[in-house]
């Protein structure tokens, strides 16, 4: 068939004290059914290291590893049920069509952008992230009081106590974001 | 900030935005990965908001939908804040 493969991305969720042994199997056993049917491996890498969103197996932490490949669907099939076979390893894993980077349709096609690399940046963002999305907000107040504060510092002409109650200051707004966040 | 007028009921104050977004014209590419991105679409208690509140069109509307529920079964993001 003439027909190009569809290309695949599986992500995987394994458990974080999982031996290197075992880990190394999995992947390897990964590229074995990509190169099986004929497939191609175009990434198969480790994603992140993060806390999990709710206990799974009581594990609280994960490693996720993401597998990108082009192949007939026999591999899809094949890697599932290898997943499948190895729950006590492989905690979730999906795989859903890989989706290449694609320009907004209003930039125009001028510029072809780099696909793989885009997709990284983004997927490496991410794991810094807390579950909860509060936890940034209520963080980006403070650092600008900071920024406050080494201003008021960085000026020569004001007398040390002067400098001191402007340190002061920073931390009382500090206190009143906080406060307004949680409302 | 402006809040509709909403007919009857008591508590019901968290219409947040209803201003049109449109992810593909920021360049966005809706991803369950991207779970920075998805969480601008879930409540306090996470749940997935509807559009009349996430200002998006039908068809992204349904794909940030299906990313969230993508993101809830591979453990990036939490499908209740009260998991046993």
């Amino acid at each position: 068939m003439a027909i190009e493969p569809t290309k695949y991305e599986t992500l995987y969720l394994v458990r974080p004290d999982i031996s290197p042994e075992d880990l190394l199997t999995i992947q390897n056993r990964v590229e074995q059914s990509v190169a099986a049917n004929g497939g191609e491996i175009i990434k198969s890498e480790k994603w992140a290291e993060r806390d999990l969103a709710y206990r799974i197996d009581n594990y609280t932490r994960g490693t996720y590893y993401i597998a990108v490949y082009a192949s007939e669907p026999g591999a899809v099939t094949d890697i599932e049920r290898y997943f499948n076979l190895s729950k006590n390893n492989v905690l979730r894993f999906m795989t859903v069509k890989y989706i290449e980077e694609q320009k907004p349709t209003g930039a125009g096609m001028s510029a072809p952008p780099q696909a793989s690399g885009q997709e990284d940046q983004s997927a490496f963002q991410t794991p810094s992230l807390t579950t909860e999305g509060q936890a940034n907000e209520s963080a980006e107040p403070p650092q600008e009081t900071q920024e406050q504060a080494e201003e008021d510092q960085e000026q020569p002409q004001e007398t040390q106590e002067q400098a001191e109650e402007d340190q002061e200051q920073p931390q009382e707004n500090e206190e009143q974001t906080k406060g307004g966040s949680e409302s | 900030m402006s809040r509709r007028a909403m007919g009857g009921g008591g508590r019901r104050f968290y219409s947040r935005r209803k201003k049109p977004r449109d992810l593909a014209k920021e360049g966005k590419q809706i991803d369950y990965k991207d779970i920075e991105l998805l969480s601008q679409f879930i409540t306090e208690r996470k749940k997935i908001l509807p559009r009349r509140n996430t200002g998006l069109s039908r068809q992204e509307q349904r794909k940030v939908a299906i990313a969230i529920k993508r993101a809830r079964f591979m453990a990036l993001l939490p499908y209740t804040v009260t998991h046993k």
